[in-house]
């Protein structure tokens, strides 16, 4: 690689990273602890599901079939993820202005852009990829002929569908004049691969049958999907094959078709690419709208400062699509799932399980269940733990206006528990819809919903006071590369765990008593919490400054 | 009126980055604040406007400290910072109407000083796009809007003539004169000297952390004549500009 496309990748790279800074080594072991708990959770999730699938498809000798449909969802995750860091990297990086008047040629730029996103889909690769690919290895008891040619196909592999998803962007890009309104284009494309990602689940799943020889119908139905695709996929089949039958050949193979790709890509990206990209610098909305003095409304404080949190959140993509749609997302599309389910089976069966699951959900360890599902949405809701570092050099805002402290975190507080209830609605509508549970059911999971999502934003606006991250320049660094935001994972796996605790003992009584004593256990809680945060709430904004 | 009484505050310990301030700027007075980068010039203020706590010593806005009764100490500063990079996916007409909610500026009150204020500056026309549209000194035009909206009794602005046009500078000026006269006051920093000798009824030299003059613009000039050091300092703060 020229000397030139390597410093400026390192560059691009550590500005997209913008690295959270710890000093301390206490800080950066706990870091370390964190990442490899977190990590290997994910690790040991793909691991065990890879587990299940590959055993299953021993039983009829084909467990090949696994390696085509692993490496279509990697290609899958990739032209998707692929696209939302293409749009981000080449186009909304607010890098440009300052490169282009450097003595660079355009290629050397389009190479180095491309790097980076590569970059980063090892890493997702390191996370999602290896583990499948190594328990493949064990169970079917292969050579180290086998380890050497998936590491180097999935070093390959990845640069195909990445190169599909950058020239969908620049044509796009090009064809709508650099996408003038920035923010409604960052909405647009992350919400098409929700959408998608939707539409691939909806396809997969029929019914929620579980039986095992309908697990393996449905697997030969995706592999037949996989053979139909990698027809026209050119580089699925030899990457399936070198790591199946350890074929060099078609390692080979593959590694021709990429080179070709790659040259291709460089040829169109220059054509394309900075014209679009270019015409991107001049973005914001320019459209001149006269005002009308006289609709002029007063607000109350409360009111005009949560109103003012939502519209920033909802006027910025990428806080929006990273803080907000998982949560809400997530849950809508199990219900539309549901849903279909539901409206296209009217079979007395499915009635009859409906009404079994019903009365079983109806239980202390029904509502624990509910309660573990909840808290995993929750824990993707990213507006509490970002409150205040979302507002960068502005915070110091809060603290010369005459509003104390402590009605600020509340008024801060609220987005996040308004969309915390929409999942929460979204989930028990789920929940009445597929097992008919009681209204009063119901009721009682909304109101300990309602005081978890309370107690996750006021300990998530602490985690943001104790360590903000002010310092950015680029809205990624608050979503990205923001330790912070495993908080919310870890007080959900606690809330998970202290449910259990509770529910279990109680197996045999009434989902009353459980309720009862975890919401007495949680309003407590939420009253030392609150206390806390309004005795010291001077202290707690010492940080900001 | 702003006292500012033995106030000293460190980041790093055993270095002052404000060292036993004492000041009070009065009512129906504009006091320019000078020092060279680093002096303290920003932390002093963010002490005045209760962004920082001081170690030592107490700040009264009004006779109210900001430490003890900030809700209403702050509720008489109109203050702007020196960045105008302030929640910029707001239209200015939001940002203006959040300012008002905050500061409980009533209605008609509020629509005529938005008008007022905006047109006088030239932006009234940009009032309904995104502040992140707008030019550096259109973003500085309505924080000073934004600061200036509910009236307050003391203006404390932090560099406020950088990135304005000519005539806004002339216009805020004015601005500033009228509103001492009326019998408030204004605090402001500045690095440009020729601002403060025509603006100021009073400045203050601070360096290293420390009040080194404070007098009219007169006094300085006479100091400096038979002061080698302070000399040197009034050559570094041109420097700066």
């Amino acid at each position: 690689m020229n000397k030139k496309i390597f410093s400026l990748t390192k560059v691009l790279l550590k500005n997209s990273f913008q690295r959270y800074d710890n000093k301390k080594q206490r800080n950066k072991v706990a870091t370390a602890i964190l990442y490899i708990i977190v990590f290997g959770y994910v690790m040991a999730l793909f691991g065990v599901f890879s587990f299940q699938i590959i055993n299953t498809l021993k039983q009829i000798n084909q467990e090949s079939i696994f390696i085509g449909m692993f490496l279509m969802g990697v290609a899958l995750f990739i032209i998707i993820q692929g696209m939302v860091s293409a749009t981000n990297v080449f186009y909304f990086s607010r890098d440009l202005e300052y490169i282009l008047p450097l003595p660079l040629k355009p290629r050397e730029i389009l190479i180095s852009k491309l790097n980076v996103i590569l970059i980063t889909e090892y890493i997702v690769e390191l996370l999602f990829a290896v583990v499948p690919i190594i328990i493949y290895g064990v169970l079917t008891a292969v050579g180290i002929q086998y380890y050497i040619i998936s590491f180097l196909v999935l070093l390959i592999f990845p640069i195909i569908p990445l190169i599909i998803s950058t020239i969908i962007i620049m044509i796009i890009m090009s064809f709508t004049k650099g996408a003038k309104n920035k923010d409604r284009f960052q909405l647009i494309v992350p919400i098409l691969g929700i959408i998608l990602a939707f539409a691939i689940s909806f396809a997969s799943t029929g019914s929620s049958d579980i039986s095992e020889k309908e697990v393996l119908e449905k697997l030969l139905q995706a592999n037949q999907m996989v053979e139909l695709i990698s027809d026209k996929f050119i580089i699925l089949k030899p990457a399936i094959n070198a790591i199946i039958n350890s074929n060099i050949l078609e390692l080979l193979k593959l590694a021709i078709i990429t080179i070709i790709g790659y040259l291709a890509f460089i040829l169109i990206g220059s054509k394309i690419y900075f014209r679009g990209a270019i015409g991107n610098l001049s973005s914001g909305n320019k459209t001149k709208k006269k005002i009308k003095i006289n609709s002029i409304k007063t607000r109350k404080i409360g009111k005009t400062y949560v109103i003012k949190e939502i519209k920033i959140l909802f006027r910025n993509p990428i806080f929006f699509v990273q803080c907000v749609l998982p949560s809400v997302f997530m849950p809508i599309l199990v219900l539309g799932i549901a849903i279909f389910t539901i409206s296209s089976n009217e079979s007395n069966d499915l009635q009859a399980i409906t009404s079994i699951l019903g009365s079983l959900v109806q239980s202390p360890i029904g509502m624990a269940v509910i309660i573990a599902v909840t808290e995993f949405m929750y824990s993707m809701l990213y507006i509490a733990p970002t409150a205040i570092s979302r507002d960068g050099s502005n915070a110091i805002f809060m603290k010369y206006i005459p509003v104390s402290y402590y009605k600020q975190i509340i008024y801060k507080g609220i987005p996040n528990v308004i969309f915390g209830t929409i999942t929460s609605i979204i989930i028990l509508i789920f929940v009445y819809l597929v097992m008919r549970v009681s209204f009063v059911f119901l009721a009682i999971c909304f109101v300990i919903n309602l005081i978890l999502i309370i107690i996750q934003t006021l300990l998530m606006e602490l985690v943001d006071l104790k360590k903000p991250k002010l310092d950015w320049s680029t809205e990624y660094a608050v979503v990205k590369q923001n330790l912070n935001l495993l908080w919310p994972f870890v007080v959900g796996l606690l809330e998970i765990m202290v449910a259990f605790v509770i529910a279990i003992p109680l197996k045999n009584n009434s989902y009353f008593v459980f309720a009862g004593i975890f919401t007495i256990i949680h309003i407590i809680i939420t009253y030392f919490i609150n206390r806390y945060i309004y005795k010291k709430q001077n202290e707690l904004f010492d940080k900001i400054m | 009126m702003i006292k500012i009484e033995n106030v000293s505050k460190s980041y790093v310990k055993g270095k002052k980055s404000v060292d036993t301030l004492d000041l009070e700027i009065k009512d129906g007075e504009i006091f320019g604040f000078l020092g060279p980068n680093g002096a303290g010039k920003t932390t002093t203020i963010k002490m005045i406007t209760g962004i920082l706590n001081s170690d030592e010593g107490h700040i009264l806005i009004d006779g109210k400290d900001i430490k003890k009764e900030g809700i209403s100490a702050k509720k008489n500063i109109g203050f702007v910072p020196d960045t105008p990079d302030i929640f910029l996916k707001l239209k200015g007409i939001e940002y203006l109407n959040f300012m008002g909610d905050i500061y409980e500026v009533q209605a008609d009150i509020r629509k005529r000083r938005i008008e007022e204020l905006t047109k006088k500056f030239g932006i009234f026309d940009n009032l309904n796009e995104e502040m992140q549209s707008y030019s550096h000194g259109m973003r500085q035009k309505i924080v000073i809007c934004g600061a200036l909206l509910s009236n307050p009794k003391n203006w404390i602005l932090d560099e406020p003539m950088t990135g304005l046009d000519p005539k806004a500078s002339f216009d805020l000026k004015e601005m500033m004169r009228k509103h001492a006269k009326e019998g408030n006051c204004v605090f402001f920093s500045t690095h440009v000297l020729d601002v403060a000798e025509k603006l100021c009824d009073r400045v203050g030299i601070i360096n290293k952390g420390k009040l080194i003059f404070v007098g009219t613009f007169e006094d300085m000039k006479a100091k400096l004549k038979d002061n080698g050091s302070l000399e040197d300092l009034f050559l570094e703060i041109t420097q700066d500009e």
